[in-house]
């Protein structure tokens, strides 16, 4: 159990030391989660008043976007360099390959968050957050799920043709519950109107995370397979 | 199974011909006229195609579990036709309860949980097809297609779960509240559904047949080509 930790951690610390060398990756990701603040901002030209309403939905837009040309250009490079090829001869379960890309993603998502927030808020006008750690929490529920479906949805479809379009297409269906989960518990947090419905938003998001690693984890080996 | 389905296609597709007419006497002259009026008589078909529509997806992620398991192309071909049906059905769902709900609620759509898990359905299942639509002799994209078929059918439960958490519920549920419905009509409904289901059966032995052709020609080219 532990060497195969030690296994998730070392191939996600392969990802970041190569992500290191130049941040192409996170640098495009971060600059359009970014941008689509100021798309927004002027797209709904948005009034101090209503900001707090629709800060959620934007912010989740938001990284869904971003993070799925994000994850599909890190699943790209690895094809183009054979960089899966290379991880895929490490003496290691191969669900431990998924895992450890998808703690990479989850980690680039987070930094891109961590800038978005910020400036999504400024862009909404948002006058504080009432629960910042539930706004934390949600954000984190929320990207681990979209971070592991991405992974395995993207790790799939890098070596093909239409790679940028069928992404999208086929990850976002699938998603209904964190765009919704996310967003509902993000808006809670801003708000400070915690009710039953959040907990069970809470509840929600952990199963599909859970389901979700637990699954595609199992699936990847026969996915991947030459 | 798949076998079974090709060669007693003829029995099913009479029973399917039998059952469809059946069916309709029931559905247009044996059925009471409802209190709505007989747009009503639109539910019976909305049901049965509904419930095609779970059954071939559900097809799509068995066969694509078999498909991995095995590693058969006819389970690949089963699970693609299958979706091809799945998407059928569940868009004559979709329209048929469109149809309805315009007399009815006075709006072709409207974002209740079930008609926008209905359409997430129909999003993922034509994204399935997408898939599929690419992946003629790759097999590393019909083995992404059937773990999306796998992936998508788990996630199911999930979506409608988070869109009744979303607060904006209208569509009736006839089966569980108000304490079911008179026998005439449930009985219709129970025929549709039969008809419905051998009527899809029917075809899905049918596509299959197709798909088993056209892997004998492509067998036959190649011993042409390269005897």
């Amino acid at each position: 159990m532990k060497a195969y930790l030690r296994a998730v951690l070392a191939l996600a610390a392969k990802d970041a030391l190569l992500e290191r060398k130049s941040f192409e990756t996170l640098i495009a990701t971060a600059s359009f989660a970014l941008l689509l603040a100021v798309v927004f901002h002027f797209a709904f030209d948005i009034a101090s008043a209503e900001g707090a309403r629709f800060f959620p939905g934007a912010l989740w837009t938001a990284i869904l976007f971003a993070g799925t040309i994000g994850m599909a250009r890190s699943a790209r490079v690895d094809e183009v360099e054979g960089r899966g090829r290379g991880a895929a001869l490490a003496p290691v379960d191969r669900s431990a390959l998924f895992l450890g890309k998808c703690l990479f993603h989850l980690a680039l998502l987070a930094v891109v968050e961590a800038a978005a927030v910020p400036v999504f808020a400024a862009a909404f006008a948002l006058r504080g957050m009432a629960l910042p750690h539930l706004v934390i929490l949600g954000l984190f529920l929320g990207t681990w799920g979209f971070a592991a479906l991405g992974t395995l949805l993207a790790g799939a479809t890098a070596g093909e043709r239409a790679t940028g379009l069928l992404l999208p297409v086929v990850l976002f269906p699938l998603l209904v519950p964190v765009i919704l989960g996310g967003a509902a518990v993000v808006s809670a947090g801003v708000t400070g109107e915690v009710t039953a419905a959040t907990g069970s938003w809470l509840r929600l998001l952990v199963v599909f995370d859970v389901l979700f690693t637990a699954v595609p984890a199992l699936l990847y080996e026969s996915l991947m397979e030459v | 199974m798949l076998r079974v389905l090709v060669r007693a296609q003829k029995a099913v597709g009479l029973s399917a011909l039998v059952l469809v007419t059946v069916s309709l006497y029931m559905v247009f002259v044996y059925a009471p006229r409802e209190a709505t009026g007989d747009v009503q008589r639109i539910f019976y078909y909305h049901v049965a195609t509904a419930w095609n529509g779970y059954l071939f997806i559900a097809m799509v992620a068995l066969s694509g579990l078999l498909y991995l398991v095995r590693k058969d192309e006819a389970w690949d071909a089963a699970g693609r036709t299958a979706a091809e049906l799945g998407v059928l059905f569940i868009s004559l769902t979709l329209i048929l309860g469109s149809l309805w709900a315009r007399p009815i609620w006075n709006v072709w759509w409207t974002w209740d949980p079930r008609l926008v898990t209905t359409l997430i359905l129909w999003f993922i299942y034509v994204a399935y097809l997408l898939i599929q639509a690419g992946a003629e002799g790759s097999p590393r994209l019909k083995r992404f297609a059937a773990v999306f078929g796998i992936v998508g059918f788990l996630d199911i439960p999930l979506i409608h779960y988070s869109v009744v958490l979303w607060p904006r519920g209208i569509h009736p549920s006839v089966l569980r509240e108000s304490g079911g419905m008179p026998f005439p009509m449930l009985l219709t409904m129970i025929v549709s559904v039969i008809a419905m289901t051998l009527l899809g059966l029917y075809l899905w032995g049918r596509r299959l047949e197709v798909e088993e052709l056209k892997q004998r020609v492509q067998r036959l080219k190649e011993q042409l080509l390269w005897p």
